[in-house]
């Protein structure tokens, strides 16, 4: 399926401090990220366990999760400490106005 | 001295006596610090490392669910980083002059360094009826297994003990539509992890969700039928039916191995800041490891996923020779219900709190002050800020009630203030 761009949040509702989640269905959330006046885009399930990551701990590049302490980096998913192990999704971003756009395949 | 000399400096061979979170993270570390040599790791259990938070949670009420998120790793990813899994072996003997591990097998096994993360076993209730087949004890997947099977709507369970696992296990089943009866010689749930207001607290959530709890009282003995309890009387006389008994009273850490080979041992392996154990190339981490407390003035030994992940990791740098040490507080997590609390550092009656938020709200965060000092803290449904708060507990620092009390205040704004000094 080829990517749609969906709207998301507006930029200033996300801060460097806290992520933003967004539902992109009943079941899939994604969080959006600000860092150094850029927007970046994961999915918001941490790939460890049951933990949503824009409830994570941001510290400059990287996301911490909130349960276990695993952590990402933002702008590729790798994942950068233990238990996390598999890549976390990452999602294109692009501004157009105020508004936050993400590229989302629907799946 | 001696002993350490005889160290090779650049270890060869690892050997890890122990398949939970503290042996899986300590092989993770030692790919990660550029460890080249073998990695040995031996489960007891017949299935590689995996997640025990979920056992008494999402395995009990979502069996289906279990099994994609229950391991830690793909198999694969053990091949990938050549680390070699034996499952279902068990550890017999330790020769530390040797440098071997002995299989029950009789099989010697060699290593350059040895990581005992053997965890401990379930305390069990040494009264008549305490091994009948609907008595259960939570510790490994096959516990959580026949647990599950043990709770179908309707069914009377008693919950003896209601520490972390009893309280989580206390909500799966209400969640199943169990009747529930908890007792429980305290005066709340999780009084030592909580204190008193917080478990008074947690009391009023669990009476609200329908759980019917006895506190202050004890079991006296089981009412047998059929060789099945069939009720259990407390000690003031209560007699609570039932169709089957959990039992969460705590574990027993596993130092049998550690004790016959001659390592120091206390309440736990004893252990320094690096996780290592009085032989200097044998080391220990998780829940059988006893190490100098947070504080530096007491020694400890914590039964949590993080500090098991964080000395398993600590050790692998220490056998490596690089920089390592495990004096971080101890923190924890626990979902009941639709309530997540997490815990870091000193939580403690002898403290003071300072709420930020308060009881009866969705989410509030309670700071444990010894004098000015932030000690610990509690955080419920707000995990955004336990992510700062353990932050600042680590950083052993002084604080302003106010500013800690204070919704207006962020509390990374602490954080920053403390990184500028």
């Amino acid at each position: 399926m080829s990517n749609k761009w969906i709207k998301t949040c507006n930029k200033s509702d996300v801060s460097e401090e806290e992520p933003y989640c967004f539902a992109v269905s009943a079941e899939k959330n994604i969080a959006i990220y600000k860092l150094d006046e850029e927007f970046f885009c994961t999915d918001d399930l941490c790939t460890h366990g049951n933990a949503s990551l824009s409830e994570g701990f941001q510290d400059e590049g990287i996301i911490e999760c909130p349960f276990h302490g695993g952590a990402f980096n933002i702008r590729t998913g790798e994942p950068t400490s233990y238990p996390c192990i598999n890549a976390i999704r990452t999602y294109s971003v692009k501004i157009e106005g105020d508004t936050i756009m993400v590229a989302y395949d629907g799946e | 001295m001696e002993e350490v000399v005889m160290l090779a400096t650049v270890p060869e061979r690892v050997v890890i006596v122990g398949g939970g979170i503290a042996s899986d993270a300590c092989a993770a570390e030692l790919r990660q610090s550029g460890y080249n040599g073998s990695i040995l790791m031996l489960c007891g259990e017949p299935w590689r490392p995996y997640e025990r938070p979920p056992l008494s949670k999402e395995a009990l009420d979502d069996k289906g669910s279990i099994e994609e998120r229950f391991f830690l790793h793909p198999e694969s990813w053990y091949d990938e980083n050549a680390i070699e899994l034996r499952l279902g072996v068990h550890a017999a003997g330790l020769d530390i002059r040797q440098n071997t591990v002995e299989l029950t097998t009789g099989e010697k096994i060699g290593f350059d360094r040895l990581l005992l993360a053997t965890g401990g076993t379930v305390r069990k209730l040494w009264i008549e009826g305490g091994e009948a087949p609907n008595v259960h004890y939570l510790r490994t997947k096959d516990d959580a297994l026949s647990l599950a099977s043990a709770l179908t709507q309707g069914s009377r369970i008693a919950i003896i003990g209601m520490g972390v696992i009893g309280a989580e296990i206390a909500a799966s089943a209400r969640k199943l539509g169990c009747n529930v009866t908890a007792i429980e010689p305290e005066t709340g749930p999780m009084t030592r992890a909580l204190g008193s207001q917080l478990s008074n607290w947690l009391a009023g959530i669990h009476h609200k969700h329908g759980v019917q709890a006895l506190y202050g009282v004890s079991v006296a003995r089981f009412v047998m039928e059929d060789g099945l309890v069939r009720a259990v009387e407390c000690d003031d006389g209560t007699l609570v039916s039932c169709d089957a008994v959990c039992v969460g009273i705590g574990i027993i850490p596993e130092t049998g191995l550690a004790n016959d080979a001659g390592l120091a041992v206390a309440n736990g392996i004893v252990v320094d800041h690096q996780n290592r154990t009085s032989v200097p190339s044998i080391f220990s981490a998780g829940d059988v490891a006893e190490l100098p407390a947070f504080d530096g003035a007491d020694r400890v030994r914590y039964e949590t996923y993080q500090n098991a992940a964080e000395q398993g990791a600590t050790a692998a740098r220490a056998m490596l020779g690089q920089a390592a040490d495990n004096t971080g507080p101890c923190t924890f997590w626990t979902n009941q219900y639709d309530l997540n609390i997490q815990s870091a550092g000193k939580v403690s009656d002898e403290f003071s709190i300072v709420w930020r938020g308060s009881m009866g709200d969705d989410g509030f965060v309670a700071f444990f002050l010894d004098g000015e000092r932030l000690v610990g803290a509690v955080a419920v449904n707000r995990a955004r800020d336990m992510a700062v708060a353990r932050k600042l507990v680590a950083a052993k620092i002084d604080v302003k009630p106010e500013d800690l009390a204070s919704d207006v205040l962020p509390l990374r704004s602490l954080l920053k203030a403390l990184s500028k000094n």
